[in-house]
């Protein structure tokens, strides 16, 4: 076990930065339009079932059958990073935008009355009281999001990513133990350290919105 | 001063909250809405600052329809507090008290005087509290926070909604018994919203009394508690009369 690791350790940190960069990436984006997507829903509560609904409905679709479609659709499918990291940007959408509209509906109404009497635009409510009031939902959010990628990014190998998997599809076709805990536990311990460190702000954030 | 004319609201779903309700309420005074919940009394203050427009009549500030001015830049004219005080916990008092000097775009030299002017009409120490963040607060540190966030832009009208309603009965008289001196001596307009009687005789100057979103009665405290309008206002003097006559002898 552990000869293994110090033979291998340079492939082992190779593929435990390209998982990093696959989920990382991936996290990023769904950020990016996560983020303005669940707050716009917020002024457009109407169409908050149906969108919330669809985002379930992506969660649903098991890892490796989106893996596959995106295997053969064209343009944006196919093989490599790409493909990968489209997959585990639409999981990790799917939570932001619904932990960023909790989030803010959560927000204790009289806070959002008190803003706008004291004349804040609609802009500045959400800027100097939503959100700021939201942000321990929504790092929670961010902390789900993030664990996911991270564990779903070892069946991204499959059609040829990179990353951990390959350590963990590789061993298990040379029935090689070793090689197969030499993928699994950086993922592991990647996903727990990124889960306890989100944990902490989480709770630090709570105690200071209330 | 304030004055409504006809004014109707009819909420979304057809609640009807005010029903041709016409007043005036005088400049630089206190004026107390009292009556039950659902009575109209909140909607009527949110008509000044606009949080709720009439869909029947006029409300006019000075002589001018309310709207007809920007509704933001009209609010950040007005002092607005509400029951709890909805000060934002992540900020400091400091920063509370200093939001609607902020959003008018004041210097932060004139914003951070404001901010030591207001929390010493409030009876707080600027160099004790400013720090502290909103939510360590004890309940009536956060209302006298709030009552100096609504008197941070040095606004003529202050409009506060149950703003005691929290707290227990001692520290609000005590608080009830500050604000009354602290109005009078900045002659600022006041529209103050409770349901209890004995705090409106208190505070006020005039008492709007307030049901099923009709005016019953609007006069000053004596004419309230000596010659109630009719059977509602006297039900809602309650059964302590006697409070109230003490209360009226103290307040004048």
């Amino acid at each position: 076990m552990i000869t293994y690791f110090l033979e291998n350790r340079g492939e082992i940190a190779r593929l435990s930065a390209e998982h990093l960069v696959l989920a990382g990436t991936a996290l990023l984006l769904a950020l990016i339009v996560g983020f303005p997507m669940g707050a716009a829903l917020t002024r457009r509560r109407r169409w908050a079932p149906w969108v919330l609904g669809a985002a379930a409905t992506v969660q649903t679709v098991p890892s490796v059958a989106l893996l596959a479609l995106l295997l053969m659709l064209p343009v944006v499918g196919g093989i490599g990073a790409r493909p990968a990291i489209i997959a585990l940007f639409l999981y990790a959408l799917m939570t932001v935008v619904e932990s960023v509209y909790a989030g803010i509906v959560s927000v204790d109404p009289a806070l959002i009355d008190a803003g706008r009497g004291l004349g804040m635009t609609e802009w500045q409510i959400l800027v100097l009281v939503e959100l700021p009031q939201a942000l321990p939902v929504l790092v929670s959010g961010l902390r789900m999001s993030a664990v996911l990628c991270l564990g779903t990014a070892t069946v991204a190998s499959y059609i040829g990513a990179g990353g951990l998997g390959d350590l963990i599809f590789r061993g298990v076709g040379r029935g090689n133990p070793f090689m197969v805990a030499w993928g699994a536990i950086p993922a592991t311990v990647m996903a727990v350290g990124v889960h306890l460190f989100l944990l902490r702000l989480e709770r630090r954030l709570a105690r200071r919105v209330q | 001063m304030i004055q409504f004319e006809g004014v109707s609201v009819v909420y979304e779903g057809g609640v009807r909250a005010l029903n041709g309700v016409s007043v005036a309420f005088p400049r630089g005074e206190t004026t107390c809405l009292v009556g039950a919940s659902g009575s109209g009394k909140s909607t009527l203050l949110r008509l000044v600052n606009r949080l709720v427009d009439a869909q029947e009549g006029r409300v006019l500030l000075n002589g001018q329809d309310v709207r007809s001015r920007d509704a933001v830049e009209h609010r950040r004219g007005i002092g607005y507090c509400v029951q709890g005080g909805g000060l934002l916990p992540h900020l400091t008092v400091a920063e509370n008290v200093s939001l609607v000097p902020r959003l008018l775009g004041w210097a932060p030299v004139k914003a951070a005087a404001a901010v030591e002017r207001t929390l010493g009409l409030v009876r707080l120490d600027p160099a004790r509290y400013g720090a502290r963040r909103a939510a360590a607060l004890s309940g009536g540190e956060r209302q006298r926070v709030a009552i100096a966030r609504a008197l941070a832009a040095d606004p003529e009208v202050l409009l506060l909604d149950e703003p005691l309603g929290a707290l227990d009965p001692h520290l609000r008289e005590t608080l009830e018994d500050e604000l009354r001196d602290l109005f009078r001596r900045l002659r600022k307009t006041v529209v103050f919203v409770t349901h209890d009687m004995y705090t409106a005789v208190r505070l006020a100057d005039w008492i709007a009394v307030l049901d099923g979103g009709r005016l019953l009665q609007f006069g000053p405290p004596r004419e309230v508690v000596t010659a109630p309008a009719n059977e509602q206002v006297t039900a809602l003097l309650g059964r302590r009369r006697a409070d109230l006559e003490r209360a009226l002898s103290e307040a004048s």
